[in-house]
């Protein structure tokens, strides 16, 4: 019996969805960085999946949540580039999103590893 | 004050179009796409040139490190699209509808403007169904216009200007109609009366201009504070 894609196996999107924006608050309290350079240490973490065309919508919701703020500089490669920066509320979100993720990671392994 | 906001919307307009033009011909024909489906009545006018300008960056640097903004965006445009207008601020009411009151009262002037003019003299009366069927024809045509005019926008050259070309070919004959057998309209109205054409006229000046200050108001609202993104 074959299994559709997408329909009995796990969508591994669904779960990275909410997750990755904390991964992405986390990168960028780092430095002000744009929107290549965070897909490229998004993809060097291990997220090979992660696009540009693809996180620029999680961009928009972080900034438009003020969790974000952005600037054109220019760049070595001639365009300018939008550079992103935490806000302080972003920071508050990031800090409550490593808690929560810590919890939520013990109590997943718990119940994977079947101890009681 | 206000036209601060214009003249921001107005750069930044310019030079998204300039820009795009020297975008490669697969990514300026997905960007054009995208911005088609984002359509007025999704997003506001800033936010949709600040998606635009953002995408236009994404092309050029992708060009620049031999991949292109197809490949980074994929196949399903209608759900980025969607995810797009889902994390923007939307669409803003006070700018749709003071754009909507400001084109067709400006129609609306024009007309009443001439009609006042070429009446004999001393009266400058007319038909009040004949304003009405004009304003409701106009509302119908700038509503269109508008859902059409994100789609052209990226367009060069006289394509650009199509919508206009539709309303126009649209409303010239309803207003040609209207003139032409006035009398006609005039048996019909019976019951709704006559108006003078100059107070009218008056009235949709007076109408265009308010409609023009609360447009520039409404781009300050989604421009103030974020003026160093145009």
């Amino acid at each position: 019996m074959q299994y559709k894609v997408g329909v009995s196996m796990y969508d591994r999107r669904q779960l990275l969805k909410g997750t990755l924006e904390g991964c992405i608050l986390k990168i960028i309290e780092a430095e002000e960085t744009y929107g290549y350079e965070i897909v490229s240490r998004l993809r060097r973490f291990g997220f090979e999946d992660a696009k540009e065309g693809t996180i620029y919508p999680i961009l928009l919701r972080l900034e438009k949540k003020d969790l974000i703020s952005s600037s054109y500089k220019a760049s070595p490669l001639g365009p300018k580039r939008k550079y992103y920066r935490l806000t302080t509320g972003g920071g508050e979100v990031l800090l409550n999103f490593v808690e929560n993720w810590n919890q939520v990671k013990d109590t997943v392994d718990t119940i994977l590893k079947g101890d009681k | 004050m206000l036209l601060k906001y214009r003249k921001v919307m107005k750069k930044l307009k310019e030079s998204n179009r300039l820009r795009l033009h020297e975008v490669n011909g697969e990514d300026k024909k997905m960007i054009k796409n995208v911005m088609k489906s984002l359509g007025v009545f999704r997003i506001n006018s800033f936010d949709a040139q600040i998606i635009l300008k953002d995408l236009i960056g994404m092309a050029e640097e992708m060009e620049l490190r031999d991949s292109s903004l197809k490949e980074e965006i994929g196949e399903d445009l209608t759900g980025y699209v969607s995810e797009l207008v889902e994390n923007s601020r939307g669409s803003y009411f006070p700018e749709l509808s003071a754009d909507l009151i400001k084109n067709v009262s400006f129609i609306l002037f024009i007309v009443t403007a001439v009609f006042s003019t070429l009446s004999p003299a001393g009266n400058r009366e007319g038909p009040l169904l004949l304003i009405i069927l004009y304003t409701f024809a106009l509302t119908l045509g700038e509503l269109y216009r508008g859902k059409l005019a994100t789609a052209y926008y990226a367009e060069e050259g006289v394509r650009r200007r199509i919508p206009d070309m539709i309303l126009f070919g649209f409303l010239a004959p309803v207003v040609f109609w209207g003139y032409r057998y006035e009398h006609a309209v005039e048996q019909l109205s019976e019951n709704v009366g006559e108006v003078n054409y100059l107070i009218l006229a008056v009235l949709f000046g007076g109408l265009y201009f308010s409609s023009v200050i609360g447009h520039l108001w409404a781009l300050k609202q989604l421009i103030e504070g974020r003026e160093h993104l145009a």
